[in-house]
């Protein structure tokens, strides 16, 4: 189908969404958050290699060691959720293929994250 | 890897470049340059083809835009491409020479070494030879609005600015949209429908902070898109690939950096 609209009303398409900013931000902030959270975490994985589920347990049932991994797991999936976001707008131009990627993105990062969730809570409030 | 990537991974083959004539060297040339050049005229109905110039360098020039000239004046008249000044103010000569986009009248042909290869201004349609089709993106340079706006009509005199003002317009209102920043984004080849690009962001930012201007806030509003604004990765091709040495990656972080402090 020949496209005879001008180039300007090309141009200016929808017209601006007024948005995208607090994704630009968000991802800044998750960023350098998760260098400090992902590091905390690491160490509390670290310092459970070899430990037993009982180990485990007394560990998470530290108030801070819980947030610290809680707290990693949403910064983690707030910053998966964006950074996948901007490569699905990117690459994929196919209307309808875009709006189910970003469904599927959107979901799988929040199941990702309460699953991790219920699984921390879980160690946590099981002594 | 083979099964996976069709072909120059599955572009059109009428797109495909085939090998072109070969115009003979000069007769009594001492020195001379070789030149590749792209050709291809979008009403033939025929695919391009890159032809072979050999240049006598003594009587040229030292520009590659000397060089274009001498061709189309002296060998190939067919050879087609925009030019104006020859000194880097007017922004038509802008073409990939040597795989980066810059100008060719601010190109010096010694500073490249071997055959010199050019080709039209990456990602935009080409016309002929290397002259592309620039609509688009003018029609999104007329999205931002460049000229100053005043809500107070203009005083007798001109419009008063401190010092200090004026050199916040430093390093952006010397661009001469020459578009050599974004034809080398990726990010607006693959958005370029939506995606303003680093010269018409940097044009926007030139506006933006000029403290003369009265629709910062409007101007802000035009930006705030995801596609619009936010396609730019950082990916600094940008700043790489302007023959004026501006920064369109500064003025789109600088955009970005007031879009959050408004929030705030
Ligand atoms: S910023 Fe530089 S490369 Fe981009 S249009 Fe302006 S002068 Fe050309
Ligand atoms: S001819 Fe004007 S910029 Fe090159």
């Amino acid at each position: 189908m020949e496209d005879f609209r001008t180039p300007t009303a090309r141009a200016r398409g929808l017209g601006a969404a007024r948005g995208g900013t607090r994704d630009f931000w968000y991802q800044r902030v998750t960023s350098a958050l998760g260098v400090l959270l992902i590091t905390g975490a690491i160490i509390v994985v670290i310092d459970s290699i070899g430990a037993d589920y009982d180990d485990v347990r007394a560990l998470l049932s530290n108030p801070v060691v819980v947030a610290l991994l809680l707290l990693a797991l949403l910064n983690f999936c707030i910053h998966m959720r964006i950074g996948m976001q901007v490569i699905i707008e990117d690459y994929v131009h196919q209307p309808m293929a875009k709006v189910l990627l970003l469904i599927v993105n959107a979901g799988f990062s929040t199941v990702i994250g309460v699953v991790g969730a219920v699984a921390i809570i879980k160690i946590a409030f099981s002594g | 890897m083979r099964a996976f990537l069709p072909l120059n991974f599955g572009t059109d083959t009428a797109s495909w470049v085939a090998k072109g004539k070969i115009w003979n060297t000069p007769a009594g040339a001492k020195a001379t340059r070789v030149f590749e050049i792209y050709r291809y005229d979008s009403e033939s109905g025929r695919g391009p083809r890159l032809d072979v110039y050999h240049i006598d360098r003594g009587s040229c020039g030292p520009m590659v835009l000397d060089a274009l000239i001498k061709i189309k004046n002296e060998i190939d008249p067919t050879l087609t491409f925009r030019r104006s000044c020859r000194e880097g103010v007017c922004g038509s000569c802008s073409m990939s020479i040597g795989g980066r986009n810059w100008l060719a009248c601010t190109q010096r042909i010694d500073d490249i070494e071997g055959s010199i290869r050019i080709f039209p201004l990456n990602h935009f349609p080409v016309k002929k030879d290397l002259v592309v089709d620039q609509r688009h993106v003018l029609a999104q340079h007329q999205i931002i609005q460049p000229w100053l706006k005043t809500a107070k009509p203009a005083p007798e005199g001109e419009w008063l600015q401190s010092p200090e003002d004026r050199v916040k317009l430093d390093g952006y209102y010397e661009c001469i949209l020459c578009f050599s920043c974004t034809g080398g984004c990726p990010s607006y080849w693959w958005n370029g429908d939506r995606y303003l690009g680093p010269a018409v962001l940097l044009q926007a930012y030139r506006w933006i902070v000029d403290s003369r201007d009265e629709a910062t806030g409007q101007r802000l509003d035009t930006l705030e898109d995801p596609f619009r604004l936010y396609r730019c990765h950082t990916i600094m091709n940008c700043t790489k690939t302007c023959p004026k040495g501006l920064e369109p990656a500064k003025a789109i972080a600088r955009i970005k950096a007031m879009l959050v402090a408004r929030q705030h």
